[in-house]
């Protein structure tokens, strides 16, 4: 039990994909312009890792070291394809706002990095928390960075309008450099923290 | 695999064997992804085809209320236009709908244009585009849109008056966006004044 | 007995630095005294109130940061001054106080103290800035007609735009106002480019004081001379279109007072004119293909980004050379106008 705080924590704080490991940057500087956006990314992303964790622990036996970069791809790409076609299916308007950035999950470095770093080495029960652990951290880390970027460049929050009226949203921020902008302050400031806290 | 293969010279080269040992894992992951991921398409291609054609419809259905629309062959110089359909009312012909998709300023953006038979835009719908939101977005906008309707062409693009009778007044900070949509209203027009002839019979 | 705490010992060079600055930084603001002049002429008094909140912007937002991170107070160097000018100089005159506080903050607090402060900023504040605040491109692209009566404070409501020379020589006509207006200023424009003269004059002084030297410049002005010579658009006659676009927007303001900037502008002077000639070339290029018709403010934050390439490329190989370049480096960096 307590391992699997120690994960939680690890996933959100200590070792958060976006803030601390800096993984998966190029999704999470396009993908956060607006909250709807930032969550979708961050469960489909959720998704794939807690799935692809589970099958590359359990065949981490089976795979050998020359081609297990090769065989993380395929599965990976195997799941995020069929995530990609059932939210096609089921989910349209969400599947269209996040449009191109589904199929580059399968070159989100995090989900690479945890299959390599930890689900190959580790049991599977302590793979899936894993998977679940940093993809709520890479989902948190998009939710502050859309909430943010929504708020300040469109003036609105999921898509309802929050600032007054005479407000002039700041375009820049929804626009790449404003992503770059954000996350630097973003890291800093959570680096700040962090250090503050030990 | 018979017994003879396996202890024919080639298997026991330890080249050979060290091939196989990586790679028959490695086709065995792929052909079980394959697999479910035929499945997965198999599931889903009919629901997806189908949200597809529905967008399609409810844009043109927002262009000519009430009208049975059937999709003809066309031919196209321009490289823009993707799909015409003609449209009747009550068994009336009504006019046509052209799906195009000019080049905007980040991407391609996918609009349908309605024609009438006296060749006049009734409308024109965005289906798709990913222009820079609040800039380029603005052409989803209806107010914006609305200038078309009733242009016969040929359309020109003004920045902050509109003078001329076919003058389209661009979006303030999207100059290429508004360039782009009237370019597609344009050549659904010339497409309509060349084939409305034959297809309304 | 002799009192030694008050006395700091560093390595040389030991320069007095903060009495240069502040003489290099007076001697720009003389120097934009005349542009200014003429933009109160051309578009009114409220560009007077821009400049002088603008300067007050800045040093608020530099003595601000210095209270923030208990850092020594530097607003004394007269640097956030020349940005406050420049970066009013770059805005419409019609845009509200509040984006010019926006500005100002964007340029001080983010493009140079966070970076380190005066000299060691990668990029031209006042010009990053002006990129920043293309965040609200309409307020950024209104263009108020020269001479319109204006109201000092409040933000201007239904102005009658006009359009710029250069929106005209980008469809490849030839502006509608005259070479000679063009040169005094009569156009519409941002608030302190649009008298060429007016910048040449000030850049004139700023080589008679040796504040700056002409190789930025002229490598600037003369790539751009060139190209618009050689390749005319629209049938034009090539002399007048290369005099239009010389006259025409930015492109003085940035070759005199933007580009010449000491901490984003190579030290040598093979540097200096390769880093004007690249400006040159992206200036035309986004004149001539960009979606912007004008392109001298992305120009010079671009070549701003490849001057530690060029430093590398051109600083001598002989030590003895280098080391007179370095000296020469760490006075203007610690000098640096036009921050």
């Amino acid at each position: 039990m307590k391992d699997i705080i120690k994960q939680f924590k690890e996933g959100i704080l200590t070792n958060n994909p976006v803030f601390v490991q800096f993984l998966g940057m190029c999704s999470t500087m396009a993908i956060s312009i607006k909250i709807q956006n930032g969550l979708g990314m961050g469960l489909a992303a959720t998704a794939v890792l807690i799935c692809s964790n589970v099958v590359i622990s359990l065949l981490r036996k089976v795979i050998p070291a020359k081609v297990r970069i090769a065989s993380y791809i395929v599965i990976v790409a195997g799941f995020v394809t069929a995530i990609d076609l059932l939210m096609q299916a089921y989910l349209p308007d969400l599947s269209e706002s996040l449009g191109v950035f589904i199929p580059l999950i399968v070159v989100n470095c995090i989900i690479l990095a945890r299959a390599e770093a930890f689900a190959s080495k580790n049991k599977v029960l302590p793979s899936a928390i894993d998977g679940l652990a940093m993809g709520l951290g890479f989902t948190f880390a998009l939710l502050v960075m859309s909430t943010i970027r929504e708020l300040l460049g469109s003036g609105t929050l999921a898509g309802v309008q929050v600032m007054p009226e005479g407000y002039e949203p700041v375009m820049l921020l929804i626009l790449p450099a404003g992503g770059f902008l954000t996350l630097g302050f973003l890291v800093a400031l959570f680096q700040k923290i962090m250090k503050r806290r030990g | 695999m018979n017994k003879a293969l396996k202890q024919s010279k080639f298997m026991q080269n330890p080249y050979v064997q060290e091939i196989i040992r990586l790679a028959l894992p490695l086709l065995i992951i792929t052909v079980i992804v394959a697999g479910v991921l035929g499945a997965v398409d198999a599931i889903t291609a009919d629901k997806i085809a189908e949200l597809a054609v529905q967008k399609t419809q409810n844009a043109m259905g927002a262009i000519i209320s009430g009208a049975q629309f059937e999709s003809v062959d066309f031919t196209d110089e321009t490289g823009i236009i993707n799909e015409v359909y003609t449209a009747s009312v009550g068994g009336q012909y009504a006019g046509m709908c052209i799906r195009v998709s000019p080049n905007g300023f980040s991407d391609v953006i996918e609009m349908i244009v309605g024609i009438s038979p006296e060749n006049t835009v009734l409308g024109v719908e965005i289906v798709s585009s990913s222009e820079t939101s609040g800039l380029g977005s603005r052409a989803s906008e209806d107010e914006w849109r609305a200038q078309f309707v009733g242009k016969t062409g040929p359309l020109t693009v003004q920045k902050n008056t509109a003078t001329g009778e076919n003058d389209i007044v661009a979006i303030t900070g999207a100059t290429i966006t508004s360039r782009a949509v009237t370019e597609g209203v344009q050549a659904a027009l010339d497409y309509a004044a060349a084939h409305q002839p034959e297809v309304s019979e | 007995m002799l009192d030694l705490s008050k006395v700091k010992v560093s390595s040389s060079p030991h320069i007095r630095s903060d009495e240069t600055t502040r003489q290099i930084m007076l001697d720009v603001v003389i120097a934009l005294m005349p542009a200014l002049a003429v933009s109160v002429f051309v578009f009114g008094w409220r560009s007077l109130v821009l400049t002088v909140f603008s300067v007050c912007g800045c040093i608020f937002f530099e003595w601000l940061y210095g209270i923030l991170t208990r850092r020594p107070n530097t607003t004394g160097d007269m640097s956030c001054i020349v940005t406050g000018v420049l970066l009013a100089f770059n805005m419409p005159v019609t845009a509200p106080l509040w984006l010019v506080l926006v500005g100002d903050g964007f340029a001080i607090i983010i493009v140079k103290q966070l970076f380190g402060g005066i000299g060691k900023n990668f990029m031209n504040p006042a010009l990053s800035a002006r990129a920043f605040l293309f965040s609200w491109p309409v307020i950024m692209t209104t263009w108020v007609r020269t001479r319109t009566a204006l109201p000092l404070f409040t933000t201007p409501v239904d102005v009658v735009t006009s359009a710029t020379p250069l929106s005209y020589l980008k469809q490849g006509l030839m502006p509608d106002a005259s070479l000679v207006d063009m040169a005094l200023g009569m156009v519409s424009g941002c608030l302190g480019e649009t008298s060429a003269l007016a910048l040449i004059a000030g850049g004139l002084y700023l080589i008679y004081r040796r504040v700056i030297s002409p190789h930025i410049p002229v490598a600037y002005l003369g790539t751009v001379a060139v190209l618009t010579f050689l390749f005319p658009r629209g049938g034009l006659d090539p002399l007048d279109f290369m005099l239009a676009h010389l006259l025409s927007g930015g492109l003085m303001l940035g070759a005199i007072f933007m580009a010449t900037d000491y901490t984003t502008s190579p030290l040598t002077k093979k540097g200096k004119i390769i880093f004007g000639i690249g400006c040159g070339l992206l200036t035309v290029f986004i004149r001539y293909f960009g979606s912007y018709a004008e392109g001298v403010s992305y120009s010079i934050l671009i070549m701003n980004a490849f001057v530690p390439l060029i430093e590398k490329f051109t600083i001598p190989k002989y030590p003895s050379e280098r080391r007179r370049l370095t000296l020469k480096k760490s006075k203007a960096k610690e000098a640096g106008p036009n921050e």
